[in-house]
């Protein structure tokens, strides 16, 4: 509002006036009686429900009453650590669904726009650059996150997994909430723990932090030996972005011709894997930035409903686009989102649809004992 | 929040929540949504606001939980729509807008002058086409009054600019 409470109602009644010469009218939104009436029978079915913290679900009872699927031929699973391979063999543990529960069917809502004061307009490739390079110059004075000899990275995500249940009968996908704990200890192992199924809000947003999951049973806690790199690797990586982008792509044809969704997903593994210096942070921000093929959205917020700055890029497969999300006053990266553009009829989904998020709930070095007791966990 | 204080806000927010609904859905469909954005907000159990800036936040939050239901709305009802018309072979010529991300990296149609505004520019002046005001829109957007203002007297300026340009043109 200005400081003249006039000056709106001018603005608003001059704006009306322009659009009104454009024929757009306003609609009819008046409330009628039928609505009270039936607001009245909501308010009082509402209020009978039970509530989240009344009624907490037992860890493992499927959703929904979801039974296993007889007629499944295969599942295949997408999930984060699809990036994560050279890590580790994570094993997943896949329901099968039946999709007899419409909850599950749904994917979560895209992200809106914010509307703030410098937000610019969206789809610009130019402002892009000139957006990374202000992450980068956000991330580069940042402290070091803890000092610690083990590297943790909790991440909230969904990930798809689609039931392809004959020739006869098309595909359905499901979309699971996963939290995963991921430590890199000193000798270069990585244990995950993830715990699978919480709930997710109507409007696609986390219900339960993180943190509340912690101490509740996993569905699957692993350690796997490291990559040959070892655990200090993304601190070894150079800090000149000609030379880390070299370092990033080791094989440049296979690159050729998606060069900014092969340098979105090795940023994205590093932060999801390693605990990035906030240089080796800004190097890559600038490293994505000197390269083509990336569209400044705007701002919004994202699944942990925390300020963000959004980046589109298409991805190495067609009819989809990656997001990826920053906060614009650390220059952390937040989150990476894939958003299928094109309907798919392999997956079960109509465009535009959310078919994976991974949000980074916190990356911080911390001591030895904060890493469970390692008897609870398997080992390969 | 105990049962008589949402039952507060359930009469101070619903009829706003239908109402906003009534901007993209029909009257039935904007009442179930507003009935399961304000479930939502039973169901998680959020503290009562202590004041009128925790107010404010919670009535931002509730039509941020509207906006994901009216989508879903949406796309189920285009989905319905295209399968229906598939027997005739005819996909639907003017697919339901749905003003979030996805607008910005599919293709959007490219159609009169509205096209030619950014996102932002749109989501304003649709809101004071409707007869919302500056201070409402502020709620609904979850900013400041004053950003909002900021955002008005700028998509008012591009709009005229687009005029312009085709008054140039003619």
């Amino acid at each position: 509002m200005t400081d003249d409470p006039t000056a709106d109602g001018r603005l608003e009644a001059e704006v009306r006036d322009l659009l009104a010469g454009l024929g757009v009218q306003p609609r009819d939104l008046e409330a009628d009686a039928a609505e009270s009436e039936r607001a009245a029978a909501d308010l009082a079915r509402i209020l009978a429900t039970p509530r989240v913290s009344d009624v907490r679900r037992a860890p493992h009872e499927p959703r929904g009453g979801v039974e296993p699927a007889r007629g499944s031929r295969r599942l295949r699973v997408a999930t984060f650590f699809a990036v994560a391979a050279t890590i580790a063999v994570a094993t997943v543990v896949v329901r099968p669904w039946t999709g007899s529960s419409p909850a599950m069917a749904a994917t979560p809502a895209m992200l809106q726009l914010q509307g703030v004061d410098d937000v610019l307009d969206g789809g610009s490739e130019q402002s892009a650059s000139a957006e990374l390079l202000r992450l980068a110059d956000a991330a580069e004075p940042g402290s070091p996150r803890g000092s610690g000899p083990v590297q943790r990275i909790l991440l909230d995500s969904w990930v798809l997994t689609t039931d392809e249940r004959g020739e006869s009968s098309p595909a359905r996908s499901v979309l699971t909430p996963v939290t995963s704990d991921h430590f890199v200890l000193p000798d270069g192992r990585s244990r995950v723990i993830e715990r699978r199924g919480d709930p997710l809000d109507p409007d696609g947003r986390v219900v339960e932090p993180l943190a509340s999951t912690q101490g509740k049973p996993s569905d699957t806690d692993e350690t796997f030996a490291g990559p040959d790199e070892g655990p200090g690797f993304a601190d070894r990586l150079s800090l000149d972005p000609a030379v880390l982008r070299q370092q990033l792509i080791d094989a440049p044809a296979e690159c050729a011709r998606t060069m900014a969704a092969c340098l979105a997903a090795r940023t994205t593994f590093l932060h999801y894997n390693y605990v990035l210096r906030p240089d080796t942070a800004a190097a890559l921000w600038r490293t994505l930035a000197g390269q083509p093929g990336f569209t400044y959205l705007g701002r919004t917020r994202d699944r942990l409903d925390r300020p963000a700055v959004a980046f589109a890029t298409p991805t190495t497969t067609k009819g989809r686009r990656q997001l990826l999300l920053a906060d614009p006053a650390t220059g952390d990266l937040l989150g990476s989102e894939e958003i299928l553009v094109r309907d798919d009829a392999d997956l079960g989904l109509d465009a535009p649809a959310v078919i994976e998020f991974i949000a980074v709930a916190s990356s911080a070095r911390v001591e030895a004992d904060a890493v469970p007791d390692p008897s609870l966990s398997t080992t390969y | 929040m105990d049962a008589g204080g949402f039952e507060e806000f359930f009469r101070a927010m619903h009829p706003q929540l239908v109402r906003y609904a009534k901007r993209r859905l029909d009257s039935e469909s904007a009442l179930d949504a507003a009935a399961l954005t304000m479930k939502t907000i039973w169901t998680k159990d959020l503290e009562a606001p202590a004041d009128e800036i925790a107010n404010r936040r919670l009535q931002s939050l509730a039509y941020r939980i509207l906006e994901g239901h009216i989508r879903n709305t949406l796309r189920s009802q285009d989905r319905l729509s295209r399968l229906t018309s598939a027997v005739a072979d005819t996909r639907r010529t003017e697919p339901v807008h749905v003003a979030d991300i996805a607008d910005l990296i599919v293709q959007p149609d490219d159609v009169e002058w509205m096209s030619r505004l950014s996102l932002t520019d749109r989501e304003v002046l649709a809101l004071i086409a409707d007869g919302y005001v500056v201070a409402e829109i502020a709620v609904i957007l979850d900013c400041s009054p004053a950003a909002v203002s900021m955002r008005l007297q700028r998509a008012k300026r591009n709009l005229k600019a687009i005029l312009a340009s085709w008054s140039d043109r003619d």
